[in-house]
């Protein structure tokens, strides 16, 4: 990992070097804090200790960030250690060209092995596997502690106290494949000084080539590796400062600047001939991209044998390049993309070079600062054979793969060859990208099979690719895997040899429930095939939905629920509803829930919505007359007594309270005095709390009202909601919106408010049972909100990749949407888009061949939103849209 | 993008002329070709004989250049046609999205409405992923907010009949602004102005009863108290039920951003069916017929149509 690399890295969010250094410049140099000039070995240790101990002092040396900085530091260290690396570097990075001042020898034995370990680990890419093998090594042939070894690495603390190398005899079992390293050579003959650590380095030869077992050839794969501190034939030199014989100091400084076999797929030696091609630019572009093409043909055939590390330093490498490239109008698309123009042979290695070049160049099309001219000339090269649109941009290269992948599999079922060869290679680069994430791997395996099945020759001729994939699916039962292989079972255009291999490899994987009787003989007609699929909906728990009763109710139910015309915004809110059940049934259907599939049907006959309540009539304010119970009180004048009396009058009487009677029990409760006076106006008041005009009396007088918790108490009567605000100090801004909040309620702006509030509810019930929510649903945008989440969630996974769908962009056109909505109705309407393309995504991953009729659906669905005059209207285009997908994913053998 | 920004500014000032998305552009009609030669300079008019869909940079460059010098209606037409069609060419090829973008962005500059703007900025931000932030519909400042609640205190007031207190407050600019901008809000049918508010308010309060709504006399009179014979005990404005609603309405929003129910807002008309930021729209929108992108004799033509332009 280079500087670079943790820059890079680190997207979309903060620079961790600049977290813990402040603003530095790129490059291991500046990394490490100091001038691009020539060091050695102790220099650099020198500094990079001092960086390690900056780190350790920063509060946050002990989270994730500071341990990704300090892994780079250590890989600047390494880089800088080998003086190959530092003179491109060097000139990279505008260094002086003095040549590195030598100091006296090759240091302390103690210096010499630290360089050693920091050597291993940042030749390894960081503190990973490969890195621990090299410290084991290193500890074994010095005879250390491993737990010293890390300690003075300080990988995760400060510098500790020097570390006492100890003799000790070698032994074998430590680690086997050191154990072939270690027998060339014997137990340290040497004694080691109390006061003067030194280190003997016994002289060894190189293990004995080919007469050696298998492990130890894979061990002297490992002793060979250019990147592994390899024991050196010469001659002891003597230690000045011992004044004895000390070995000389094992380092990559003996090494080859650039290896010459790239073939091997040697990590190191493909970085340094990318790195070496990118300070050739300087002097001859031609010949620079000559090699850098070299290297990158290379890494295109081994990557999926690299370390991760390894793999993130020839990727960073390449990206240097192409930036540099890029500074001297130096077009490298084509070089990029040139795996990508190849057509997809039997030649080793050639889909994982395609799927190499994909991901490259997915990921330089993210580097907006590569420049204009670089990103259009990648752009319009960087398309696989086939596919649809040009490569997206990807944050990282395995991303860019991972969603080329889709379209790798197509221009492979595409291609002329039949071979199993190319299959194999996108399973083996499935697996480099996907790890152990088993269902999209099968996700992946299963889109792979469709279009491999699909293809013109799939028969006799596809059958071992077909085997290559089947054989590579984990066979757990799932709903893509079910409807899949039922689909293919049904759909007689695929010939028997095709299903035949697939069944091979179903009853070779020893799923449960799958036995040897279920494969299926080449030539076997429908009756055959039938009687298996049935076995297998037996042993998935899965009937076969599309010919059952259900299913055929709800199609037909669906025919008729799309055809229906809806006028008025609440029809319009019934029937969006009504069509929202439906895609719930049908979803139901498609899992294999029968019982939750009719018990949506049944509400669909008897639907709740239609149940719509009629509407209260609009709250009515009487006119005073003469009879007002207000009369009477202002007739009595001060006195109290007479107040008093004219209130139990009112008390007493079934007057109705109109608007001077409602004014004068809130004037008199929120301040009436003396207290009995208020108290018994307030009684008056709780008595007649549900009439309009003390609503209105309410709020008109709100702002002359003391702020005072018994006016809080009776207010909150009023406004029919004792909210939490009544019990503050200042509660009179929450009152005042509670009271409004209330008045809204009981004087609607029209008569269809009500009814259409109600429908609004039965829309929102169904968005929230789609959204798998159980109890009292929220408000109707509240439930849209979570049936969108829900269905970002279900197809969070996605790798198929269809051009503008996918979830990347259907989250961004969410936000665009969002960013210019401003009413709650609008917003719906924006979350119900989302979720149409989320069912349309998923459409597309259950039906890949019926892209384009998932398309005609939602262009529709797009310009009926586009001219409907009212967002309801939009809502009821959004449900039929959602709808008639989902038709689409339960048609017959769901091919179109 | 730097030069045009700092042109955008004088544009800006220029608003008058500045194109509506809701409104086509053959409404306004295309720029007279006279006219057109008269603002156009030589180099101008080469560029624009030679601009070519396959390079929809050339369409963005020259509305650009003529944005430099926007001194006439037909130069500024011009300019939102070419960005029209700059959109429209860039926005299908991923190389090309980020001029199509610019296009959008500077389009939006042109036009006059808020909601128009943030859907271009939005169009704008969803041709080119990852750039620029989402417009945002700003925050309402503190001050507003006061004004606001100062608004919806004159709608109480006028039902109750302070009217001193209504025509105080009307005084204030901010207020009466606010008002104003909401005036279809004030009742149901949304014929109720601000200026019947000003004058509802000179009625009161009631000069019979100062708006007690009932008449005591004094008691040396032994008379009965009555209800007000002017105001008949109910001082204020008077509303239907409907535009009491709508009012109400209307003062919650000013009170508060809380969502409103569905009904309310379709009663009140405040919910307007939702905008797709989808760029494929842009030239519909803007009735420009993007098949005729060469640029011939003063009209824009299919390039089947074309001869090839010598400068």
């Amino acid at each position: 990992m280079t500087s670079r690399g943790v820059r890079q890295s680190s997207r979309g969010r903060a620079d961790p070097v600049a977290l813990f250094f402040g603003p530095t410049g790129s490059g291991p140099f500046a990394l490490l804090g100091v001038d691009a000039r020539p060091m050695d070995s102790a220099d650099v240790l020198e500094v990079l200790h001092r960086r390690l101990d900056q780190l350790a002092g920063h509060p946050q040396s002990a989270t994730p960030a500071a341990e990704e900085v300090r892994l780079a530091l250590h890989s600047a260290a390494a880089q800088l250690c080998d003086p190959a690396l530092q003179e491109l570097l060097l000139q990279q990075w505008g260094g002086s060209k003095e040549r590195p001042r030598e100091r006296s020898g090759p240091g302390t034995p103690q210096a010499l092995f630290e360089r050693e370990l920091h050597l291993a680990v940042g030749m390894s890419g960081g503190w990973n596997d490969q890195a621990r093998l090299r410290v084991l090594a290193a500890c074994e042939a010095r005879g250390v502690a491993v737990a010293d070894a890390v300690s003075l690495l300080s990988l995760r603390s400060p510098p500790v106290e020097p570390v006492r190398i100890q003799p000790r005899a070698r032994s074998r079992s430590t680690y086997p494949a050191l154990a072939a390293e270690v027998h060339l050579e014997e137990a340290y003959p040497q004694e080691l000084h109390p006061e003067k650590e030194y280190v003997r380095w016994d002289i060894f030869l190189l293990a004995g080539f080919g007469a050696l077992a298998l492990v130890s050839v894979i061990a002297t794969i490992i002793l060979l590796s250019p990147s592994r501190p390899t024991p050196s034939p010469a001659p002891a030199t003597p230690a000045p400062e011992l004044g004895v014989a000390s070995p000389v100091p094992v380092s990559v400084q003996e090494l080859p600047a650039i290896p010459a076999d790239l073939s091997s797929g040697d990590a190191r030696a493909i970085s340094l001939e990318i790195v070496g091609s990118t300070r050739d630019l300087a002097t001859d572009g031609a010949a620079a991209l000559q090699r850098f093409s070299r290297g990158y043909e290379a890494f295109g055939k081994s990557w999926t044998m690299m370390q991760a590390d390894e793999l993130a330093a020839v990727v960073s490498g390449i990206v240097d390049f192409a930036f540099a490239a890029s500074r001297q109008d130096i077009d490298v698309a084509k070089a990029i993309t040139a795996p990508l123009a190849t057509p997809i042979g039997d030649a080793k290695g050639s889909v994982r070079t395609l799927a190499m070049s994909a991901g490259i160049a997915s990921r330089l099309l993210s580097e907006a600062d590569l420049g204009r001219a670089a990103i259009q000339s990648i752009a319009s090269l960087a398309i696989i054979p086939g596919a649809a649109q040009a490569l997206d941009g990807a944050a990282s290269f395995r991303a860019g793969i991972e969603r080329a992948l889709p379209d790798i599999a197509v221009a492979i079922a595409g291609s002329s060859n039949r071979s199993p060869q190319p299959w194999k290679e996108f399973i083996e680069v499935r697996d480099a990208v996907f790890a152990d994430r088993t269902e999209p791997k099968d996700r992946l395996t299963i889109g792979a099979l469709d279009a491999l099945l699909h293809a013109p020759d799939a028969g006799v001729a596809g059958a071992p690719g077909v085997q290559v994939l089947a054989a590579a699916l984990s066979w757990q039962a799932s709903d893509d895997l079910r409807n899949a292989v039922f689909g293919w079972f049904d759909d007689m255009a695929i010939p028997g040899e095709a299903i035949s291999a697939i069944t091979r490899a179903m009853v070779a994987s020893s799923a449960p429930g799958i036995d040897s009787t279920m494969v299926l003989a080449p030539a076997s007609g429908p009756e055959a095939r039938a009687a298996v699929r049935e076995r297998l909906a037996q042993v998935w728990q899965a009937g076969p939905v599309r010919t059952s009763d259900i299913s055929e109710e709800w199609k037909a139910l669906a025919a008729k629920l799309l055809s229906e015309p809806a006028t008025d915004p609440k029809a319009q809110l019934l029937l969006a509803s009504r069509l929202a059940l439906l895609t719930l049934a049908g979803e139901d259907i498609r899992t294999s829930k029968p019982d939750d599939a009719k018990a949506a049907l049944r509400e669909l006959v008897t639907p709740a919505a239609s149940n719509a309540q009629t509407p209260p009539p609009p709250a009515r304010v009487p006119s005073p007359g003469p009879q007002s119970g207000a009369i009477d009180f202002a007739q009595a004048g001060n006195s109290v007594q007479a107040r008093l009396e004219a209130l139990k009058k009112i008390q007493n009487s079934s007057l109705e309270t109109d608007s001077l009677l409602a004014r004068m029990l809130v004037v008199e409760s929120a301040r009436g005095s003396p207290a009995p006076v208020r108290d018994a106006a307030r009684a008056e008041l709780r008595r007649r709390i549900d009439a309009p005009a003390i609503l209105l009396a309410t709020i008109e007088f709100f702002r002359q009202l003391p702020e005072t918790p018994e006016n809080a108490d009776w207010v909150s009567e009023v406004a029919g909601k004792p909210g939490a605000w009544k019990n503050r100090p200042k509660w009179k801004v929450s009152g005042l919106l509670a009271l409004l909040d209330r008045a809204c309620e009981r004087f609607p702006a029209s008569s269809s408010e009500a009814s259409i509030d109600a429908a609004a509810d039965a829309l929102g019930r169904a968005w929230w049972l789609r959204a798998g929510e159980s109890g009292e649903p929220g408000s109707a945008d509240q439930s849209i909100r979570r049936l969108e989440s829900a269905l970002d969630s279900t197809t969070r996974a996605v790798s198929r990749r269809e051009p503008g769908w996918s979830p990347s962009e259907i989250r961004r056109r969410k936000e665009a949407r969002l960013s210019i909505a401003t009413a709650s109705l609008e917003k719906a309407v924006v979350m119900q888009a989302a979720c149409v393309e989320w069912t349309a995504l998923q459409a597309m991953m259950d039906r890949p061949r019926a892209g384009e009729a998932i398309r005609d659906i939602t262009r529709e669905w797009s310009m009926r939103c586009r001219t409907a005059d009212t967002a309801v209207l939009q809502l009821l285009e959004g449900e039929r849209a959602m709808l008639q997908l989902q038709v689409l994913r339960l048609s017959a053998g769901g091919k179109s | 993008m730097i030069r045009l920004a700092f042109f955008l500014s004088c544009v800006c000032s220029y608003l008058s002329l500045g194109a509506d998305p809701a409104m086509p552009a053959q409404s306004a009609g295309p720029p007279t070709r006279e006219a057109l030669t008269l603002s156009l300079d030589p180099e101008e008019q080469r560029k624009l004989l030679q601009i070519d869909s396959r390079r929809p940079q050339e369409y963005l460059e020259l509305a650009e250049d003529l944005l430099d010098r926007p001194d006439s209606q037909p130069r500024l037409e011009l300019a939102r046609d070419l960005l029209v069609r700059a959109i429209e060419y860039g926005r299908v090829l991923p190389e090309n999205r980020r001029v199509a973008s610019s296009a959008a962005a500077a389009l939006a500059t042109l036009c006059r409405r808020p909601s128009d703007q943030l859907w271009l900025r939005a169009i704008a931000t969803v041709l080119q992923p990852g750039d620029a932030p989402l417009p945002q519909v700003s925050a309402k400042p503190l001050a507003n907010q006061a004004a606001e609640a100062k608004a919806s205190m004159v709608l109480t007031l006028i039902r109750a009949g302070e009217g001193t207190e209504v025509t105080e407050l009307l005084r204030d600019d901010a207020v009466r602004a606010i008002l104003v901008r909401h005036e279809s809000e004030l009742s149901a049918d949304g014929t109720l102005t601000v200026t019947d508010i000003e004058n509802e308010a000179k009625k009161w309060p009631c000069p019979e009863c100062s708006n007690a709504g009932i008449i005591t006399p004094p008691k040396s009179q032994h008379a009965a108290a009555k209800i007000c014979p002017v105001c008949a005990g109910n001082p204020g404005l008077k509303l239907s039920p409907e535009s009491l609603g709508a009012q109400l309405r209307l003062q919650r929003r000013l009170q508060s951003d809380a969502p409103e129910s569905w009904g309310s807002q379709l009663a009140t008309q405040t919910a307007p069916p939702a905008r797709d930021p989808d760029p494929a729209s842009v030239a519909i929108v803007f009735g420009v017929d993007a098949r005729k992108s060469v640029w011939r004799e003063g009209v824009w033509i299919s390039p089947a149509d074309a001869k090839p332009e010598n400068p």
